[in-house]
């Protein structure tokens, strides 16, 4: 080998070296970034997402004061951060007391001041949002190259991001905790409600001279929309009915009282008078309709009134959707009656359809039963429906069985076939029988 | 629950699929409310593979109804599962709303009466 050639693979060789050298600062820098991001991928923790941007930011360009702006996760806060060698002072700032060192958040590019006081300020965005900006100040500004300034964009770049993941993720805890404090208050809320429901629905028997009446119901919600009332409206008549407000929760359970309140209101309002409930249902429906509500809440109510002498009960229907049955002892037999009316709604004001009366005779011993859907529209096993002549033949099985025993006989056979151990809908049960 | 509606000339037809009950009648409300709006003058809800409606699904139906009659628009049902029809007759919703035994009754004899079509 010749002079020449020695020169020429001296030249090589030292070309390849300083390659050599780039590509191992660039196998640094990239260290460098995996390793901030790893870092940064551990925790959600805004505190010590900042200390990581710091700390890493001051690995790569050095200085020794390091101020730190950054957003809050509650609206108009800021937390200022200022690293002196080994110590750190934070205090948390509102918009109105950003100063001077905050302004460079407001910055689209990286600002590098090499003047006699030198400082880097780096903001921080995401998606346009200012989130926050580094200044480093006293760094050595000789070392400062290009490549580090281009990292530095890159660092500004992925801790905007990260920032703004842990506010809103910060956020998103705190609206977490407020939602579940309110679910807190309205479910004990609703618990008290279903107290004052209780009291308003009782269970249990009534006795008008020969006659015997039995009330009962299971809640699937909180607050339901199924009521029964029984009362005495003179010597020989007595009303009772079973309705269902439509959907259940606060608004159902708030007309369930204004029917309570108004079938007894509107009864009194015959006194010394003959009753009809088709009557009862037509004042009824006038009063709904006092109300502005939405279509889909409107009660279905079934009401009959009961005389105590002449044994009879005139029912009307007002689009109760179950059938009462009628259990008649002497015959053996469970029968069940087509009954038709509008439901009490504010459906369509220019239409009226007469409310219709039907009688029926109770012999001795007969039960009268009125059930909400919650029990016909019950599903089972393979999604089935129990239906109303699957419950007649319930009751048809437990016909000796008393106006108590027969609810509980109903709510057995309803627990066989319940696989997921709740019901959907609430039951509500009046049961009559004449004393033999 | 499923509803999904396609227009043949000046005729909406709305297919509703499964259960309305309590979980889902506000789905059921917004998408019905939503379908019915638009240039048709007949809409035609089937309710062919609707198993299951409770009583606030009913009371969408009517305002469904009540708010196709706001816009001169009539609606119509179809193919109503007895357990269904049943809720109709009971409430005497069916002596107020058109009920057909199927769609393609529904569109034939709409389509004879003398609306825009």
């Amino acid at each position: 080998m010749d002079s020449r050639e020695r020169g020429d693979l001296l030249k090589e060789n030292k070309k390849l070296q300083k390659s050599l050298e780039k590509v191992s600062l660039q196998n640094a820098e990239l260290l460098m970034l995996i390793d901030f991001l790893s870092t940064l991928l551990v925790t959600t923790d805004i505190e010590k997402i900042t200390y990581i941007i710091v700390s890493h930011i001051r690995k790569v360009v050095g200085g020794r004061v390091i101020k730190f702006v950054r957003k809050e996760p509650k609206a108009d806060k800021y937390a200022y951060y200022i690293v002196k060698d080994k110590n750190i002072k934070k205090v948390f700032l509102n918009r109105g007391q950003l100063g001077k060192d905050c302004f460079f958040m407001y910055c689209n590019k990286l600002y590098i001041s090499y003047e006699d006081k030198s400082f880097i300020a780096i903001p921080m965005k995401y998606e346009g949002e200012n989130i926050g900006a580094i200044i480093i100040e006293e760094f050595d500004n000789k070392t400062l190259k290009n490549q580090i300034i281009k990292l530095i964009e890159v660092y500004s770049l992925i801790s905007g991001i990260i920032i703004k993941n842990c506010i809103l993720t910060a956020q998103f805890e705190i609206e977490k905790k407020v939602i579940l404090e309110q679910n807190r208050k309205i479910s004990e809320d609703l618990q008290y409600a279903q107290k004052i429901q209780e009291y308003l629905l009782p269970r249990g028997e009534h006795h008008f001279d020969n006659y015997y009446f039995c009330c009962n119901h299971i809640q699937a919600q909180y607050l339901g929309g199924d009521f029964y009332d029984v009362f005495q409206f003179n010597d020989n008549k007595i009303i009772f009915y079973i309705a269902d407000v439509s959907g259940n929760g606060v608004s159902s359970a708030l007309f369930t009282l204004f029917l309570k309140q108004a079938v007894r209101g509107i009864a009194n309002s015959f006194n010394g008078l003959p009753i009809y409930p088709s009557k009862i249902l037509e004042k009824l429906h006038i009063r709904f309709n006092d109300f502005i509500v939405e279509e889909e809440l409107y009660i279905g109510i079934l009401i009959g009134v009961l005389d105590t002498e002449k044994h009879q009960a005139v029912l009307c229907n007002g689009g109760h959707n179950v059938e009462p049955i009628h259990i008649k002892i002497s015959e053996k037999k469970v029968l069940s009656y087509k009954l038709e009316g509008l439901p009490i709604n504010n459906w369509f004001k220019d239409l009226k359809f007469p409310y219709e009366d039907k009688s029926i005779y109770l012999d001795k011993n007969d039960r009268f039963i009125l059930l909400t859907d919650g029990a016909t529209d019950f599903k089972g096993r393979g999604n089935n429906t129990l239906g109303l002549e699957e419950i007649k033949k319930v009751l048809y099985k437990n016909m000796s069985l008393d106006c108590d025993m027969q609810f509980g006989g109903l709510l057995k056979h309803i627990n066989v076939l319940n696989t997921e151990n709740t019901i959907k809908d609430d039951i509500a049960f009046l049961c009559l029988r004449r004393k033999p | 629950m499923l509803v999904e509606a396609l227009t043949q000339g000046k005729m909406k037809l709305i297919n509703v699929f499964g259960e309305v009950g309590f979980e889902n009648h506000s789905e059921f409300k917004e998408s019905m409310l939503r379908n019915i709006q638009g240039d048709e003058s007949i809409i035609i809800v089937d309710m062919k593979n609707l198993t299951y409606l409770n009583s606030m699904g009913l009371g969408v139906i009517v305002k469904a109804y009540s708010e196709s009659k706001k816009q001169g628009k009539e609606l119509v049902l179809s193919s109503l599962q007895d357990n269904i029809k049943k809720l109709f007759t009971i409430t005497k919703l069916g002596r107020i709303i058109s009920i057909y035994k199927s769609k393609e009754e529904a569109i034939e004899l709409l389509s004879k009466q003398d609306v825009n079509i």
